[in-house]
């Protein structure tokens, strides 16, 4: 198995060094877990074409829409909702090989219309997963009926966290400590806490004790040493690949992943096995 | 030649990562292609007279072709003019770190530093910020240097050449705009393809973005990625990569 081998190579271009180096982790599939389109300035159809160049240019194979989270604020009606998901099924009409659609709900809107719109995403239109972002604090009870639903169609559940120093972003923002209990009340349900860079490493112990929670490498700066801290105590099995694009760009996220020092193995299963997984989706 | 104007030896004590020696240092880079860095101290931003850092981090560097060394120098003590003195004549360039020593740009004796370096012709590099903000220690917050601020230095000192290092690109964006001399580096800079995106809207930019990876409280790979794969001509990308940072300190 080869390293992930960028060293010692002066290359124009690093990043073709990169991926022609790869051993075991570039038979993968590279999936990035958590982007937002439309989102900003990217809000028409055609804005998608650069975010696929973007990735092409990284050999994502395949990127994960959580949709226009902060379209409407913190806390969006169920008619909002609908918006944000026929926005994301709409890029996935586009682009159906590379797009793969995550059910963004809001739990304040009551079970029955989160059902409905589970219903709607995942049974009908084929979304794989649920995002929950700040409209509830995943400690409420208001989850349970959202990760029941996930329970039993069995999709992942990608769940915003953070620890932040300044305050919360919401005000019913989740920390790692939330989402840990989240893990508690739902054993079965595989979770992807967002943001490894806002989770730190208070963060990845709080977590640790709940194998069903896995951590996304997005968030903040490409801060040294903190995802080697996360594999050590977490496990590879328990890192997934994510970016928070276009929030944050694949030279930041993928960075951290080629410069630390991980083996083959390791990057593989983080770069795309673990959310192929997840997903359920076949090997290319 | 690729010129990381943005590193530093030491441990960083709210890092993951262990300390970083100037051996360490220099192989990284040189396993990352960078062929020259300009290095401080991060004991220096600790201590409120960095003197003997500096004189470290010089005598550490001494077999280190690749890292230049860049003092640290508090112009709150009253004998930064010696400090400048003894450095100056064997430094790349100056950094300064206002907000870890407790003072504005806009005080006399950052006129006096900015006046002394704009004779000599050396650069001022200002460390905006050395860590995201929402990460920090909770009890150990320090507030970013104001990019007006910055701003403001520029144009009283217009002949002297200032690196911002560590703003954000919402951040870079005002200075560039609103400074014609300032430039800045990639480390901090953030969103879909940050330094294309920076290039295509604002082409005049281009000459003043300089690579700094921030190492080692960052990973070489980001800023060098952010780069390399940004979408802009070649000759942007090399010019980003060391041309511009070559022009600057005259080599």
């Amino acid at each position: 198995m080869l390293l992930y081998c960028i060293i010692g190579v002066a290359s124009a271009d690093r990043l073709e060094v990169c991926t022609t180096t790869l051993g075991a982790e570039r038979k993968t599939m590279i999936i990035d877990i958590h982007a937002h389109f439309p989102f900003g300035e990217y809000s028409r159809l055609e804005d998608l074409d650069i975010f696929l160049r973007r990735a092409r240019r990284f050999h994502v194979d395949r990127i994960c829409l959580s949709g226009y989270v902060n379209r409407y604020g913190f806390n969006p009606t169920a008619r909002q909702v609908r918006e944000i998901n026929r926005w994301t099924l709409q890029a996935m009409g586009r682009h159906p090989e590379q797009l793969i659609g995550f059910c963004f709900l809001n739990p304040a809107v009551g079970a029955d219309a989160a059902r409905r719109e589970i219903d709607w995403a995942i049974t009908r239109h084929g979304f794989c997963g649920i995002k929950l972002w700040v409209s509830v604090n995943c400690r409420s009870r208001k989850l349970d009926p959202i990760l029941t639903a996930a329970a039993e169609l069995g999709v992942p559940v990608l769940h915003h966290s953070s620890y932040n120093t300044l305050g919360p972003a919401a005000p019913n923002e989740s920390t790692p400590a939330d989402v840990a209990d989240l893990a508690r009340r739902f054993p079965a349900v595989p979770l992807i806490m967002a943001h490894l860079g806002h989770a730190r490493v208070q963060g990845i112990t709080e977590i640790a004790p709940h194998r069903n929670v896995l951590v996304d490498t997005s968030g903040s700066q490409p801060a040294r040493g903190l995802l080697e801290e996360a594999v050590r105590r977490l496990g590879a099995r328990r890192l997934v690949f994510g970016t928070d694009l276009p929030i944050r760009d694949y030279a930041s996220v993928l960075g951290r992943l080629y410069d630390a020092p991980l083996t083959g193995r390791q990057r593989g299963l983080i770069l795309g096995q673990n959310a192929a997984r997840l997903l359920r989706l076949e090997a290319p | 030649m690729i010129v990381d104007v943005n590193t530093a030896v030491g441990r960083w004590p709210f890092s993951a990562a262990q300390s970083v020696t100037p051996a360490r240092l220099s192989a990284l880079l040189a396993r990352a292609g960078v062929d020259l860095a300009l290095t401080s101290s991060l004991d220096a931003i600790f201590h409120e007279n960095p003197d003997e850092d500096n004189r470290r981090l010089f005598r550490q560097l001494r077999v280190y072709k690749r890292l230049l060394p860049v003092p640290i120098i508090n112009p709150r003590l009253a004998a930064w003019r010696a400090a400048v003195a003894e450095w100056a004549p064997r430094a790349a360039a100056i950094k300064i770190v206002p907000s870890y020593h407790a003072y504005s740009l806009g005080g006399a004796n950052v006129a006096g530093l900015a006046a002394e370096l704009a004779r000599s012709r050396l650069p001022l590099l200002v460390q905006v910020r050395m860590e995201d903000e929402r990460v920090q220690a909770p009890a150990l917050r320090v507030p970013a240097v104001p990019v007006a601020d910055v701003v403001a230095l520029a144009k009283r000192h217009p002949r002297l050449s200032i690196v911002a290092l560590g703003t954000y690109s919402r951040e870079a964006i005002y200075l560039l705009e609103q400074s014609p001399r300032v430039r800045i580096d990639v480390s901090f800079l953030d969103g879909l393809d940050a330094v294309g995106v920076l290039v295509r809207k604002h082409g005049a930019f281009a000459g003043r973005l300089l690579l700094g990876s921030h190492m080692p409280l960052f990973y070489t790979q980001s800023a060098l990625l952010k780069v390399q794969t940004a979408e802009a001509t070649d000759a942007v990308r090399q010019a980003i990569l060391g041309r511009n940072a070559r022009k600057m300190l005259g080599l």
